[in-house]
C-alpha cells in the first residue's frame, strides 16, 4: 500500500517537474518570439523616424526657398554725420568707409547681403540716408559706429531713425517738414 | 524707444555739453554718470539738456572681504549706482549675492561664471552684469569680440540680469542704442532678448538701486 502511495507521489512529482519544464520552455520560445517581434518593430519606428526626419528637412528647404523667393524690403536708415573739421567728408569716401566697416564685421558675403548704397547726403546740415534691406537692417545698424575716420577727418555716423520709404527717411533728419496731423 | 546709459565717465564739462545733446538726440533719456571732482557741473549739463542723472561709483575688488564695507562707503558718499570690478571669481560671485552692489562689471575670463547658479546669486542681491561693448566700437579691439559675445549669449542662455553698454569717456563714443541692439542681434541673440539687454535692464537695474535706498 505504502509502496503505491509513493509511487503515486513520484508520478504526481515527474508530472509537475514535466509541467513546469514545459511551462518554461514555452515561455523562454514566447519571450525570444516577442522580442523578435519588438525588434522588428523598433526597426520601423527607427525607418519612420529617419522618414520624417527627411520630410521635415525638405519642409524645412522649401520653407527657406520660399523665403528667397519673398522680395526684399528696402529699409532707409537716417543718420546724423559728426565731422572733427572744416570740410565735411565726401559722401564717395563714406560710402568706402561704410563698406569696410560692413566687411569687417559681416565678410564680404555679408555686404553684398547688405548692398548699403548713400542715397541722400547733405553736407550742410551734416545728414545722410544710407539704403539697405530689411534682412540686412542690423548689420548695417551695427557696422556704423565702426566708421571713424574718413581720411584725415574724424567722423562719426549716428543713426536716428529706420524708416520703410525715403520720405519718412527725410522727414526725420528735417529735410521735409512734418505733415501736422488732423485733431479728431 | 527710451534708452538709459549706464557708464559715462567725463570729466570735462565742454566733452559733456556735446555727449548730452547727442545723447538726447539718439535716444537716451538718462545717464549714470561717474563721480568725478566736476560730476555736479556736469549733472546740470546733462539736466539742461533733459536727461536724468544719476550717480555712480565703481569699486576695485579682488576679496570677497573688502565688499560689504567699500559698497557702504561708496552708497554713503551719495552714489546712487555702486559698481564692482570684480578681480577674482570669489569677487564676482560674492558681488552679485550683495544688495549694497548694483553692477558688477564683466570682465574677460569670467564668462564661464555666467551660469544658472550666478544667475540665483543675482535674484538674491538684486545686481545686474554690465557687458561693455566698447572695446569692439570705440578701439576695434576685436580680440574681445568672442569672450563678449560668450558671455551676452551665456547671460541670456542661464537668465542672467545683464546689461549691455558701451561705456563713454569723450562725446565721440557715443553709441546709438539702436546700434548696440543690432550688435547684439548679430551675435546671436534673439532681437526682443537684444532690445530687453540695451533698454529694459538698465532701467530695471535703476528702479532697484533707487529702490534700495
Amino acid at each position: 500500500m505504502n509502496d503505491i502511495i509513493l509511487l503515486v507521489l513520484l508520478a504526481i512529482l515527474a508530472c509537475l517537474a514535466a509541467y513546469s519544464i514545459h511551462v518554461s520552455r514555452r515561455a523562454s520560445e514566447t519571450a525570444r518570439l516577442l522580442l523578435g517581434r519588438l525588434s522588428v518593430i523598433e526597426k520601423r519606428v527607427s525607418r519612420l523616424e529617419s522618414s520624417m526626419l527627411a520630410a521635415l528637412e525638405s519642409h524645412e528647404a522649401v520653407e527657406k526657398a520660399r523665403i528667397l523667393k519673398k522680395k526684399r524690403r528696402r529699409r532707409y536708415v537716417a543718420t546724423i554725420i559728426l565731422y572733427d573739421g572744416r570740410l565735411p567728408p565726401d559722401p564717395r569716401r563714406l560710402q568706402d568707409e561704410l563698406r569696410k566697416a560692413i566687411v569687417t564685421l559681416a565678410g564680404e558675403v555679408g555686404y553684398a547681403d547688405a548692398r548699403p548704397a548713400i542715397v541722400y547726403y547733405d553736407p550742410v546740415r551734416g545728414v545722410a540716408i544710407i539704403r539697405t534691406n530689411h534682412l540686412a537692417i542690423n548689420v548695417v545698424l551695427a557696422a556704423l559706429p565702426l566708421i571713424k575716420r574718413v581720411g584725415d577727418t574724424r567722423v562719426r555716423v549716428i543713426p536716428i531713425r529706420t524708416c520703410g520709404t525715403l520720405r519718412s527717411a527725410k522727414r526725420a533728419i528735417g529735410v521735409i517738414e512734418e505733415v501736422p496731423s488732423r485733431a479728431a | 524707444m527710451k534708452a538709459l546709459h549706464t557708464c559715462v565717465y567725463l570729466d570735462n564739462v565742454e566733452e559733456a555739453a556735446k555727449a548730452a545733446l547727442l545723447m538726447r538726440m539718439v535716444g537716451y533719456r538718462a545717464v549714470v554718470v561717474e563721480k568725478s571732482s566736476k560730476y555736479n557741473e556736469i549733472a546740470d549739463v546733462f539736466r539742461d539738456a533733459g536727461l536724468n542723472v544719476y550717480p555712480r561709483c565703481t569699486i576695485r575688488v579682488r576679496r570677497a572681504q573688502e565688499i560689504p564695507l567699500r559698497a557702504s562707503e561708496a552708497r554713503r558718499s551719495g552714489c546712487r549706482v555702486v559698481a564692482v570690478v570684480p578681480e577674482s571669481e570669489e569677487a564676482m560671485r560674492y558681488s552679485a549675492r550683495d544688495y549694497r552692489v548694483d553692477i558688477i562689471v564683466f570682465r574677460p575670463g569670467f564668462a564661464k561664471l555666467l551660469d544658472s547658479s550666478q544667475a540665483r546669486l543675482h535674484r538674491m542681491g538684486g545686481g545686474y552684469v554690465e557687458i561693455d561693448l566698447s572695446p569692439i566700437l570705440s578701439s576695434d579691439d576685436f580680440a574681445a569680440l568672442r569672450s563678449l559675445s560668450v558671455a551676452i549669449r551665456r547671460a541670456v542662455a542661464y537668465n542672467v540680469p545683464a546689461i549691455v553698454a558701451s561705456c563713454v569717456k569723450s562725446a565721440w563714443d557715443i553709441v546709438a542704442p539702436k546700434s548696440l541692439e543690432a550688435l547684439v542681434t548679430l551675435l546671436g541673440v534673439h532681437p526682443n532678448h537684444a532690445k530687453m539687454l540695451v533698454y529694459h535692464a538698465p532701467w530695471a537695474m535703476i528702479r532697484e538701486a533707487v529702490r534700495k535706498r
